[in-house]
């Protein structure tokens, strides 16, 4: 890898130039895009169904900055070898480096979320969480994570068109089963193992515990984290070596 | 293994499987049993009808593909203009552009940086660098693509069929680069349907057809044996159009054979027949080489000023000395036109063929120029 960063480098900057170069706001998307979600969500359940929370809007922002970073990553990361073909098919370079570089340049746009939130936090309560440091190796963590989910939808999705309409129904369901518009001790005691299964809940628990509580995440959790998150990136690492000579002839 | 050689192909097979229906899979063998040892510093070139695997040989050799089968071995750094400017993002403007293909090529941020004047100039598109990319035209993108790519330090170059689309300039100037990194050492891998360029610039020439490898050798003898195929022949390729009002009913070759020695001339019967009631017509043939270049076409109107009066059955005659002609095979296309020169009596393509006999010399060109060299 560290002999393509250039390539990756480049890559990222392209993606990241002209996400929103043709918007009339530009960059101003990435303060909005989470913000509006946010305030629907605020709306809907503290002013509809009149779900009580003290800084609720920050408790909601602390969870979509982990879940909107998830949601946007592995959409892209669907038709990603799809999309670049030409770079599969007529130029010779690493190919891992296209989810690598997916990853990495929706991580540069979780960091402007995050200074958003770090912003919004300060003006609230006047302080920032000491905790919110460790912000940054837990979203590595995360992308490890990330990284092998993406690597394995991108490399079936050429197979099994059908992945694309699945993936977002089930990410769709996923949003609800994650701590993000609710706190996750509104779940039933005697579900909560069942809860815990979904890794992305468990990350965005782990989130809220640094941003929003100002609690250190608990250390075995945040251990079994990291060893979840570094198999993961493996096995995405393994299917696409095993699949890559298909999955080039199939594209 | 033979050191020389820096690019070897044993036994090499390849299949695609495409799906047709919803669970069937066709095989499709783009290759199949390919041997094939290339040497340091050749210029080979791979020709072949469409879908005859050139490409998938190509990928094969930038290890972009692996086969079912067989072993390829590769020495050397593989640059591949498989496509130009593979990669460039349409919203970004020229500049841009080089730096991202640059590092998609493989050149690190360092060399672009120092090159990039280079670039420029050679691109001859200085002008246009602030500009995005996306209203560019295609042959500037190719000309941007290419002089990119041509930074990229290979120690074996493959071209696949890219110089087609800029304009006659650039490509000679594309022609000539690839001739100079060639004489560096460079082993180049070329593909293209330009037998013209084939011939011309390769050392040795492989074809093939349905994936598999008919012959290795000699430029004309293999371009020729290309022609040859039933298929690629333009003759039996003749496309025939006009109203018939009068027919072309046969072609007579009288005498189809030239050379030099015998100065003996080309000499044709036309034979037609009269549907409609024309009185009087254009009759015109041109003469076109083996790549389909129009070398001549001659017609009664531009050349005697007179049309041709028309019997219900008739012959017309004519010949030709091909003097200077360079020796290979010759198409004669042969028509009747209106007296405006406009619409087609008949019209046959590649009708017919002479050939001037002599030695095949790399002559530059469709005619050999009569030149009084005075050299000091």
């Amino acid at each position: 890898m560290w002999k393509n960063s250039n390539l990756i480098f480049e890559l990222i900057k392209s993606d990241l130039k002209t996400k929103y170069k043709n918007s009339l706001l530009g960059f101003l998307w990435i303060i909005f895009e989470p913000l509006f979600l946010m305030l629907i969500i605020y709306t809907v359940f503290s002013k509809f169904i009149r779900f009580n929370m003290q800084n609720y809007p920050l408790f909601i922002l602390s969870g979509t900055i982990l879940w909107r970073f998830f949601v946007n990553t592995t959409n892209q990361s669907l038709q990603l070898f799809q999309r670049n073909k030409d770079l599969i098919l007529k130029v010779k370079i690493e190919r891992m480096i296209l989810p690598f570089s997916l990853v990495l340049s929706n991580l540069i746009m979780v960091f402007f979320e995050y200074a958003i939130y770090i912003g919004i936090y300060f003006i609230v309560k006047k302080s920032i969480p000491l905790t919110s440091i460790i912000f940054f190796p837990y979203i590595i963590i995360f992308s490890l994570f990330l990284f092998g989910l993406s690597t394995i939808l991108s490399t079936f999705y050429v197979f099994i068109k059908d992945l694309k309409a699945g993936w977002e129904i089930f990410a769709q369901g996923l949003f609800f089963l994650c701590p993000i518009f609710y706190p996750y001790e509104i779940v039933p005691y005697n579900l909560i193992q069942f809860y815990m299964i979904n890794p992305v809940a468990v990350f965005i628990m782990g989130m809220q515990d640094i941003l929003f509580y100002s609690n250190i995440p608990d250390p075995t959790v945040t251990i079994n984290s990291l060893l979840f998150s570094l198999i993961f990136s493996l096995i995405g690492y393994v299917v696409f070596i095993v699949n890559e000579d298909r999955m080039v002839k199939s594209l | 293994m033979n050191r020389n050689f820096v690019v070897s192909l044993k036994d090499v097979s390849l299949s695609y499987y495409p799906v047709v229906g919803i669970f069937k899979k066709k095989r499709i063998d783009a290759l199949k049993n390919v041997n094939l040892n290339i040497e340091k510093n050749e210029f080979f070139s791979i020709i072949g009808s469409n879908g005859s695997g050139k490409t998938t040989l190509l990928s094969l050799v930038a290890s972009i593909l692996k086969p079912d089968d067989g072993r390829i071995n590769v020495f050397g750094r593989v640059a591949s203009f498989l496509g130009l400017g593979i990669g460039f993002n349409p919203e970004l403007t020229g500049r841009e552009n080089i730096f991202l293909y640059g590092a998609i090529m493989g050149l690190s941020k360092k060399t672009i940086r120092e090159n990039l004047e280079k670039i420029i100039e050679f691109s001859e598109l200085k002008n246009f660098m602030d500009m995005k990319i996306k209203d560019y035209s295609t042959g500037m993108y190719v000309r941007l693509g290419f002089s990119v790519a041509v930074f990229t330090k290979p120690e074996i170059l493959i071209i696949d069929e890219v110089l087609a689309v800029g304009d006659a300039h650039f490509q000679r100037k594309c022609l000539d680069k690839i001739q100079n990194i060639k004489k560096e050492g460079v082993t180049i891998l070329f593909v293209s349907h330009d037998m013209g360029l084939v011939t011309r610039f390769s050392d040795r020439v492989a074809l093939l057809d349905s994936g598999v490898l008919v012959d290795v050798g000699e430029p004309d003898r293999i371009v020729e044996l290309y022609l040859s195929k039933t298929e690629n022949d333009p003759s039996f390729n003749m496309i025939r159009k006009g109203s018939r009002e009068i027919e072309i009913v046969e072609i007579v070759p009288i005498n189809n054979k030239y050379s030099s020695h015998i100065q003996n001339e080309i000499r044709f019967r036309i034979k037609y027949k009269n549907n409609g009631k024309i009185k009087k017509s254009i009759f015109g043939f041109s003469i076109t080489d083996q790549f389909l270049n129009v070398i001549s076409g001659p017609n009664t109107y531009d050349y005697l000023g007179e049309y041709v009066d028309l019997k219900n059955y008739g012959e017309i005659e004519f010949s030709f000395l091909p003097i200077n002609f360079n020796p290979g095979k010759y198409f004669l296309s042969v028509a009747f036109y209106d007296l405006y020169n406009r619409f087609p009596y008949d019209h046959m393509d590649y009708a017919s063929y002479f050939i001037v006999e002599g030695e095949k010399k790399p002559y530059l060109g469709y005619i050999k120029t009569l030149v009084k060299w005075k050299i000091d």
